[in-house]
């Protein structure tokens, strides 16, 4: 058999005589013909062209072969890797060691008959003009025989043939008979690894995360593999990394301190069962398969840690912060929040009616509480002097279980004490500001609903029905609401902006303009229309807020929920409104500022920004331009 | 009707259990909330004292206090009686300040407060936001909406509340009747004797000055020591902090047989008290509103020696009908004390004191005021 050596070795002699571009002096040869399980075929080899920048690679059916009209003849779907060839090289005193000689071409194969060199060809094109390689015959090929012809590929390009080998030949690939199988503590040589949590989230999928050390990229592919056999992406190109100082000084001399071994990835899996079993399949780029099983973590409905877990190594300033979140961050966090709602299903719904129901209200208002219920007090003490609040269905939605033993008998004190009828409305969990005020609007039988907070405190009676009065006039009313002060008189609420934030990715956020600055410092106006309006204090038609499906409920722990909204409304065309006459003290508790503290609560923060820029952040261009 | 609260346990639970007659009656209630004065069993006022209210009809409910059993109280007599006159004698700063009402911010330095502000208050309680105290404020005006009429002993005390936000047309001031005495002799003195017997009369605690008022004995000239005495009627040393016990039996230890720690007396027993005393001293380091012991001292003619400050500088006349030390100096009382000795001085000064008001002519300003 003659060797590739004594082949070059002729081709060598012709090379100085050769015209410059022409096919036929492309030299080129089969490396090998093989099968890979029934579907699929490989064909190696390398083409040696260098006075041509580029050729293509077709694989066809042989015309010529006398079967050729029984062959049912259709399209071979293949892909063409190109490979760096040293051997080739060196054989032609060639020195440029960035040309690419070798090749691989993966085809799929659904014809019923064999491949064979007589009914195959492989031919080469550079411009109008080609050539036709004959092919060897076709032998099965599995396992290590596979990469047999890659010593001199670079990794990049052997990562290229095992995700081209991964994207044809599907999950399956892992599992092709003769793939060398190593134990965990055979690559453990090579690589080390730890899984910190794994969250299975049932119908979703699985977050993962925890730390890979891998400097010298030994790994072709890592998945994961639930019990029903459905992979996950490559997690060495679909997982967000980060530096893990603690990790590089565990193992001193092993890695750079630049390489960042933390690793988290959201892996979709829609058919994840419960309690599935997961694996994880590490593939090195020679084509050695370890399979470990992995403990994970089954996540209810309390999400407080999970979400922790998920937003612990997420860190805003860093480049590739929006496609972390886009990738990973935001489905994780949406599928923890959908899962929990699955598991709660509907709220059983207490209602308790304090004070004697009011008769033909003319409004409703809705007030979440949550964390504190004092609040109560304090505004049933200030409506108790408001005549308004004869006419008024007042509607309390007791948003936190923890509170619920001691609330009920406050509130009845509380009402047997100060004559405002009022009702609480508890869905026995929390449903968070959005889903809240959306139960506690399905109470309300009136049309004027105002969304209140409870840290809100009127500062003079009659603001009800002036501001219902003052609206009538307004055009293509969407929300109103009144001007909002702070406890020392200064701005709190004139209407709501935007601004785009450069340290967050370009995420827009929503802005107070004027806050915290003294009332006649502030350009404050009768009425005044703005892009969107706070939900401390809003005013609105109960059909139209049904129309837009209510506030929001898929932004986490209440933030955003008023801009979305309003924004929701803008698009369709109804405008917001601020009344500068009409004056309510809002506490807003320090606890909200979050942008001061870059932690869980404040990344969950980001999450909603990022979600609320998805969606508004073009009509929000066009408000604020 | 006459109703005091009172932490003893009642009969069996009840609400309410009398005294001395069948007019007196006590209510057996307590706070949860000194923050916002809020009844720590709010059944004791929707259902004990509704009833009470129901069944009693007033016409005048007269509130002296409503620590201790909660605001609520006059929240519940508009609920229960519309038309019942609300009248609220103001004793101290309550209201307006949360540290006990003293209008004195906490702190070693007591520093005195001179007006409140959420911002402000919130200074001094670091562990509540400004917000905290604008709801304070809020909650309690609105209560206090519902009073009528606001009577308070002193001018001083109404300038605070009107400063804080009460209308000054519903605030009168009533000082503190007392009972018809005849004014007893000036102490009748040995020979060659000096007006040296001082008295202190009330709570021995930081607000009162009575570590002043040592420091101050404690400075006079040996010679002065010689002739002068202080008597100390009061009590309640040791429930304050050690720091404070501290500093007082040291000035005590100090001063030897100068001082006399009498202890607590009962209302009756002012009068002998009174006949032998030359001075009393107030040295308050608070505000105070109308300490009562200045119309005893003047009901049995004698002239004070006080802080000039808040009510006192108020009730008492520098150089007529007492004379006035910078508060919290010592030294400048010990000046004071050794000026006073001198007999013209008490001379001039008795003979301008007045018979306070009586507790007849009180109670008829009291019928002027809330007709």
């Amino acid at each position: 058999m003659i060797t590739a050596q004594e082949i070059l070795n002729k081709l060598n002699k012709k090379k100085s005589n050769l015209p410059v571009s022409n096919i036929k002096n492309i030299q080129v040869w089969i490396d090998s013909c093989g099968k890979l399980g029934n579907r699929h075929i490989i064909i190696q080899g390398w083409a040696f062209h260098p006075d041509i920048e580029d050729i293509s690679f077709d694989i066809t059916f042989n015309e010529e072969h006398e079967e050729f009209e029984n062959l049912n003849c259709q399209n071979i779907e293949f892909e063409v890797i190109r490979s760096t060839r040293l051997d080739v090289n060196k054989h032609f005193s060639y020195s440029d060691n960035r040309k690419r000689w070798g090749f691989a071409i993966v085809a799929n194969w659904s014809f019923e008959f064999e491949p064979s060199p007589d009914k195959l060809k492989v031919v080469i094109y550079s411009d109008d003009s080609n050539k036709t390689v004959p092919l060897l015959p076709f032998v099965p090929i599995a396992g290590e025989t596979l990469f047999g012809h890659c010593i001199t590929w670079r990794s990049e390009e052997r990562l290229k043939l095992m995700s081209v080998l991964h994207s044809m030949v599907g999950d399956k690939v892992f599992e092709l008979p003769g793939l060398k199988v190593a134990d965990a503590h055979v690559l453990r040589e090579r690589i080390e690894w730890n899984l910190d949590n794994v969250l299975a989230i049932p119908g979703h999928g699985v977050f993962i995360s925890g730390w890979l050390l891998d400097p010298e990229q030994t790994l072709a592919g890592i998945f994961v593999r639930s019990q029903d056999a459905s992979y996950s992406e490559n997690l060495v190109f679909k997982s967000a990394r980060y530096p893990r100082q603690d990790v590089i000084d565990a193992f001193p001399g092993k890695a750079q301190s630049s390489y960042q071994a933390g690793l988290f990835a959201w892996i979709e899996m829609p058919h994840l069962i419960e309690h599935s079993s997961l694996e994880m399949v590490f593939v090195t780029k020679l084509g050695v398969i370890t399979i470990i099983k992995i403990k994970q973590s089954n996540v209810r409905d309390d999400i407080t840690l999970p979400s922790q877990q998920v937003l612990v190594n997420f860190h805003v300033g860093r480049p590739d912060y929006q496609e972390v979140m886009t990738t990973h961050i935001g489905p994780a966090l949406t599928a923890l929040w959908d899962n929990r709602k699955q598991l709660l299903g509907t709220p059983m719904v207490e209602v308790h009616q304090f004070g004697k129901t009011i008769t033909n209200p003319k409004r409703s208002i809705i007030v979440p509480l949550y964390g504190r219920y004092d609040f109560l007090l304090h505004q049933v003490v200030q409506f108790t002097k408001d005549p308004d609040f004869d006419k008024t269905e007042l509607i309390y939605v007791l948003d936190d279980p923890k509170l619920y033993s001691q609330f009920i008998p406050f509130c009845h004190d509380t009402s047997k004490l100060f004559p405002v009828s009022f009702k609480v409305i508890y869905g026995g969990r929390n449903l968070g500001y959005a889903g809240a005020n959306n139960l506690g609007t399905q109470y309300a039988t009136t049309d004027q609903l105002v969304l209140l907070n409870s840290d809100i405190i009127p500062s003079q009676p009659g603001w009800l029905s002036r501001i219902e009065n003052a609206q009538h006039k307004l055009k293509d009313l969407g929300v109103v609401a009144p001007k909002l002060v702070f406890d020392d008189g200064s701005i709190q609420h004139l209407g709501m902006s935007f601004v785009k934030a450069p340290e967050f990715g370009d995420l827009w956020l929503n802005q107070h303009p004027g806050k915290g600055t003294p009332e006649w410092l502030a350009d404050v106006k009768t009425e005044m229309e703005s892009p969107a309006v706070t939900g401390a204090c809003m005013f609105i038609s109960k059909s139209l807020y049904l129309k837009v499906g209510g506030l929001d409920e898929t932004y986490v722990l209440g933030d955003f929920e008023d801009s979305d909204l309003c924004l929701k409304l803008r698009s369709m065309g109804y405008k917001h409104y601020v009344l500068g006459n009409e004056k309510l003290y809002h506490l807003e508790r320090q606890s909200q500022d979050l942008f001061e503290n870059r932690d869980w609560k404040f990344k969950i923060t980001l999450y909603n920004a990022w979600q609320h820029t998805q969606r508004w952040g073009k009509l929000i261009e066009e408000l604020v331009a | 009707m006459f109703l005091a609260r009172t932490d003893k346990p009642s009969h069996g639970g009840s609400a309410f259990s009398t005294i001395n007659s069948d007019r007196e009656i006590l209510f057996h209630t307590y706070m949860s909330d000194f923050f916002l004065f809020q009844s720590g069993h709010k059944k004791h006022i929707w259902q004990d004292f509704r009833a009470l209210l129901k069944r009693y009809q007033p016409t005048v409910v007269h509130f002296h206090h409503y620590i201790h059993m909660g605001l609520e109280l006059i929240r519940e007599v508009k609920n229960t009686l519309p038309d019942c006159k609300i009248v609220l004698t103001l004793h101290e700063y309550l209201a307006i300040c949360a540290n006990n009402g003293q209008m004195v911010k906490p702190g070693k330095q007591m520093k005195l407060c001179y007006k409140s502000s959420p911002a402000e208050c919130a200074r001094c309680f670091p562990e509540r936001s400004p917000a905290d105290f604008f709801l304070r404020e809020q909650y309690i005006k609105s209560i206090f909406e519902l009073v009528d009429i606001f009577i308070s002993p002193s001018y001083f005390l109404i300038d605070r509340y009107k400063a804080w936000g009460i209308p000054e047309s519903k605030m009168v001031m009533i000082e503190n009747g007392q009972p018809e005495v005849e004014t007893p002799a000036p102490r009748p003195l040995a020979e060659g004797e000096v007006r040296g017997r001082f008295a202190f009369f009330g709570q021995i605690n930081p607000f009162k000055g009575v570590d002043v008022l040592l420091e101050a004995f404690n400075l006079l000239p040996e010679d002065i020591k010689q002739q002068v005495h202080l008597d100390i009627h009061g009590a309640n040393l040791e429930i304050q902090t050690p720091e404070f016990q501290e500093k007082i039996n040291k000035l005590l230890d100090d001063l030897g047989d100068l001082v006399t720690m009498h202890g607590s007396y009962e209302s009756h027993e002012i009068g002998r008290l009174m006949e032998a005393t030359d001075w009393m001293i107030i040295p308050s380091v608070w505000w105070e509103n109308s300490p009562i012991v200045i119309q005893e001292a003047f009901n049995h003619g004698r002239p004070i020696i006080c802080s000039d400050i808040g009510g006192m500088a108020e009730k008492i006349i520098d150089s007529e009908t007492g004379i006035h030390f910078r508060a919290r100096h010592a030294m400048d009382l010990a000046k004071k004390i050794e000026n006073s000795i001198n007999g013209c001085i008490f001379d001039s000064l008795c003979q301008k004191i007045q018979k306070p008001l009586t507790i007849r002519k009180c109670r008829e300003l009291h019928d002027e005021a809330i007709a």
